[in-house]
């Protein structure tokens, strides 16, 4: 082993070359086929964090003269102008024409095209929003109501009256463990990082990132050459000494996992299907570029079904809600737009059903320039299989009087996560009976017993 | 309350991310009283964390629950510390964007007001079954993870220490001390054992060191490698 040859392998800080992986994949997908109760079709939902809390009363706005003027009123110098708004064709249940923010035209074209629908009005709930009880100190309030690290907690767990660790995607992936291909890659597969929403008890997520094959592999492993094999031997056999440290072991074991996961993946990577869509250059495009290139590589996965995660902070607009707005919001509908082209280009457009959360709306009144931490917030859902061009929950009638305001403009929200959620689940395959295991609470406002949907967001049939 | 709080919320810094609940009351009764009569003696309280036996004694018994993941700054630093970086106009300049790209932290790139990770933050598996919390693997994700190995591949073997800004000088590190003594396999694993890790290398470890270190002839290839395969074996990258 000399200096020149360990020289001409330095300074590598790309992927390594997998040429052991070929076998790896094909274990991987014979424990696949030995596996029980498949489904036969594929299924993947897609979540997107905004982080912060977006002020969605900016993103979906009263369009008919007199609401809008009682959101111009209450909004002060946040309002948008009424002309600016772009409209949404479908009205609400309740009649009211709503329109988006003047930069989203391409959630605009979503809605109206049928291929997204708006979820109004959502936040985390432990009861009935009833004003009597705020008023009268009885009403079961959300754990930190407007913290963001517990809001952003319990829309990943859908657990608002506790802290918890464990979010509604690893419990599914939990159960669905007979479906999850033995070649050790999760179905929950994160862009972001490790995160609440797709860890489970048995669950973690697979993370990986948007550039290239979007996993990171260990310089010189696996790669059939005389550095190579010295890499590979030594990192193997350091690796699989055992340790009695709880946290060295889970450091061992992760290293031992991302190799191996990588070697499946990178290769799988390899055939993922040349896109023509065209993706903008920021990190939710090429996130959802990334996502739909490992939608098209499902079969060498061995997945049927997925879960996808990806964050997009900096939405916290105690400050020129205006102007980040203008500049965020356009990235978010374009990207979902891009991805919906993708996807179609894929064929998968049925398959895959993308959807928004975020830690709370915010405060319909102005602090000067800016809004504070809310509840209740306006969301979107996108997919072939949903019933598009809708406006699920209840947009509030805004008033100085309304009885959802809590103070300064937070209106409660009227439809609780765990119904959009329960939809979500029901439709990726959660069996009715098991709902609640996903969903601690979902109970205290929908009997999956009954039947039929819980928001609606799907046609029945397909639950 | 409060300095069982100030106590709870030093804990995961210096030394161990699960102190025992009498480690805790220990730095709070310092917080409460130095020893002189005086409340709130911050430089006491510091003291008392990193010289408590629970920081400072090998931890016993068979499922050992102490210890704490290193953050990939400090990592770096600590490596640029220990091999004596430097450079001919004697800074030490680094944009770190390498280090940002491949372990997904740098001093100025927290995600949000909440840093890279949450205290509360317990991986799922064994540590979350135990009620425990380790911080610091919330950022070590199946990326991060080898992002870090594949840094030290290029401060090692690439001569790439810190990407220095333009107008300042590249800094290497001073391997030579290491390069004296790897004729002799067992002191360099003993020397590297000793400052990368403070004597926890694991001896099933060292044993399989010892065989592949022996494969390498060339003294400063050698060093290299050895370097590279003790910063990352748990017993580093996990420290008490």
């Amino acid at each position: 082993m000399d200096r020149r040859r360990f020289l001409s392998h330095s300074c590598s800080l790309g992927v390594a070359l997998p040429t052991l992986a070929s076998s790896t994949l094909a274990l991987g997908l014979s424990r696949q086929a030995a596996a029980q109760a498949m489904p036969q079709d594929y299924k993947a939902l897609v979540c997107i964090l905004l982080a912060g809390g977006n002020d969605s009363y900016n993103m979906l706005v009263p369009a008919d003269s007199s609401a809008y003027a009682a959101y111009a009123g209450i909004r002060s110098d946040l309002a948008l102008p009424i002309s600016e708004l772009l409209p949404l064709a479908p009205p609400t249940g309740a009649g009211q024409q709503l329109g988006v923010h003047p930069g989203m035209a391409s959630l605009q074209q979503l809605v109206n095209n049928g291929d997204a629908s708006m979820i109004a009005n959502i936040g985390t709930l432990l009861e009935p929003f009833d004003p009597a009880a705020v008023s009268n100190g009885t009403a079961r309030l959300p754990v930190g109501l407007f913290s963001h690290a517990d809001q952003i907690s319990q829309w990943q767990t859908a657990i608002p009256d506790g802290r918890g660790s464990q979010g509604w995607a690893g419990r599914i992936a939990d159960r669905m463990l007979s479906t999850n291909p033995g070649n050790g890659i999760s179905m929950n597969i994160s862009l972001s990082g490790t995160n609440t929403f797709q860890s489970g008890a048995q669950t973690r997520e697979y993370s990986i990132d948007s550039n290239g094959s979007g996993a990171t592999g260990l310089n010189g492993y696996g790669v059939d050459n005389g550095f190579g094999r010295f890499r590979t031997d030594s990192v193997d056999a350091l690796l699989a000494i055992s340790r009695e440290s709880l946290l060295k072991r889970e450091y061992a074991r992760r290293f031992r996992s991302a190799l191996d996961a990588q070697v499946v993946f990178a290769e799988a990577m390899q055939s993922a299907t040349p896109l023509t869509t065209e993706f903008s250059p920021n990190p939710l495009s090429a996130a959802l570029r990334q996502i739909a290139r490992v939608i098209s590589v499902r079969d060498l996965l061995g997945a049927t079904r997925q879960t996808f995660f990806v964050t997009i902070g900096g939405w916290d607009h105690h400050d020129e809600v205006l102007d980040n707005q203008a500049r965020m919001l356009p990235i978010v509908a374009d990207a979902l737009a891009q991805f919906r082209d993708a996807l179609q280009e894929l064929a998968v457009w049925d398959a895959v059903t993308t959807f928004t959360i975020s830690d709370f709306g915010r405060t319909l009144t102005s602090n000067g320039r800016g809004s504070d931490h809310g509840w209740g917030g306006h969301h979107i859902v996108m997919g072939g299989a949903i019933n598009g061009g809708e406006i699920f929950g209840h947009y509030p009638e805004i008033s100085m009087n309304s009885p959802l305001d809590v103070g300064r403009g937070i209106y409660a929200p009227t439809t609780p996560t765990d119904t959009y959620f329960a939809d979500l689940a029901l439709w990726l395959g959660v069996p009715r009976a098991d709902l609640d295991q996903v969903l601690p609470q979902v109970r205290r406002f929908y009997t999956p017993e009954d039947g039929g949907a819980a928001l609606g967001i799907f046609p029945a049939a397909a639950l | 309350m409060a300095r069982r709080c100030y106590a709870s919320a030093h804990r995961e810094s210096p030394v161990t991310s699960n102190p025992s609940p009498a480690y805790v009351s220990r730095i709070s009764a310092v917080f409460a009283d130095n020893g002189r009569g005086e409340r709130g003696d911050l430089a006491a309280v510091v003291r008392a964390i990193l010289l408590d036996p629970e920081a400072t004694q090998r931890p016993t018994g068979a499922q050992q629950t102490s210890g704490k993941l290193q953050e990939p700054v400090v990592r770096y630093v600590s490596l640029l510390r220990q091999f004596e970086a430097t450079s001919d106009d004697g800074f030490i300049a680094a944009l770190g964007f390498f280090l940002q790209e491949l372990t997904r932290q740098h001093p100025l790139s927290a995600p949000s007001v909440f840093n890279f990770y949450l205290p509360s933050h317990a991986p799922a598996g064994d540590i979350a079954a135990a009620g425990l919390v380790a911080p610091e693997f919330q950022i070590a994700d199946a990326n991060a993870i080898v992002g870090w190995p594949n840094l030290l591949d290029a401060i090692l073997f690439g001569d790439f220490v810190t990407d220095a800004p333009q107008g300042f000088d590249p800094v290497r590190l001073q391997l030579e001390p290491y390069f004296a003594i790897a004729s002799d396999v067992d002191e360099l694993i003993d020397r590297l054992d000793t400052v990368l890790t403070g004597g926890a290398l694991d001896s099933g470890y060292k044993a399989e060191l010892r065989t592949q270190l022996a494969l390498i002839d060339q003294l400063d290839v050698r060093v290299q490698i050895a370097i590279y395969l003790v910063a990352i074996s748990p017993d580093a990258m996990v420290v008490r």
